[in-house]
């Protein structure tokens, strides 16, 4: 496996655990009181600094492991791996942006539009991970 | 120029033309900038016509690329609509993040709906850009 599918790994992980337990752990009972909306905020701010955190140490320890890889220059097939993962990624996320500015014209409370839209990105960013580990996986 | 090409270009035109219309008019204090109401029928009525134009150019610009060598789609074509694909992403990824984490907190939903726009057109724009750029430096993937 090469440096630069282990960070993939790291990442598609990382994002899985963090926001799996985000999604989990939120009151949705109360969703849509104002409450819920700074209830969001204070569980984001260490969910972010947690992910920075899991991530720059997972990195540098792989890094230290895999000198001789770390300064190796994006080759032809990881361009064409990362374009390739990120035009599948892009299509879910249009489709989830126009559903979610429909919602607001539904009246949905702002914590249910902050979380559907998170809900898109992430999955948008897993998507695109797990393209690009498949792509790797796939040779 | 290729059919793609081509097709990018009118996309690209027709998009600057349709949406600095609909954010100019945003700008210079439309209720469309105020109401949900307004703002679907200024927002649909532009972007149905753009899309009537879009439609027709590719259909008139499909009829002409008959006539030319090579119309078919290729691997580079591929290549370059997946490069202006994954830009767009990155621009559409950190909109809907100011969109859906910051504005939530502090804006009314009208100004989300219109910023939530701007970022989908703002992506397909860079997009666009990109991949007529490549093809006029000669990218080859």
């Amino acid at each position: 496996m090469t440096f630069r599918e282990k960070i993939h790994w790291v990442a598609f992980v990382t994002m899985l655990l963090a926001f799996g337990w985000y999604f989990l752990a939120f009151p949705w009972r109360d969703a849509a009181s104002p409450a819920a909306l700074w209830t969001a905020g204070g569980m984001l701010i260490p969910l972010t600094l947690g992910i920075i955190v899991a991530m720059t140490v997972a990195t540098a320890i792989l890094a230290i492991r895999n000198r001789s890889e770390v300064h190796l220059a994006e080759d032809e097939r990881d361009r064409a791996i990362h374009w390739r993962g990120t035009h599948l990624a892009y299509y879910p996320m249009v489709v989830g942006t126009w559903a979610c500015i429909g919602l607001i014209f539904t009246g949905a409370a702002p914590a249910i539009l902050l979380n559907l839209l998170l809900a898109m990105v992430v999955v948008s960013e897993l998507l695109r991970i797990g393209a690009q580990i498949w792509l790797y996986r796939q040779g | 120029m290729t059919y793609k090409e081509k097709a990018s270009w009118l996309m690209l035109v027709a998009m600057v033309l349709a949406y600095s219309l609909y954010f100019g008019l945003i700008i210079t204090g439309h209720p469309a900038g105020k109401s949900l109401f307004a703002m679907l029928w200024l927002f649909g009525t532009i972007a149905a016509t753009q899309a009537v134009v879009v439609i027709i150019g590719c259909i008139w610009l499909a009829i002409e690329a008959r006539k030319l060598p090579r119309a078919r789609i290729d691997e580079r074509d591929r290549a370059i609509a997946a490069r202006g694909t994954a830009t767009s992403y990155y621009v559409l990824l950190t909109a809907m993040i100011v969109v859906g984490v910051v504005m939530p907190f502090t804006e009314p939903a009208i100004k989300i709906v219109n910023t939530a726009l701007f970022g989908i057109v703002l992506a397909e724009l860079v997009g666009l850009i990109v991949v007529v750029t490549s093809y006029r430096r000669g990218w080859h993937g």
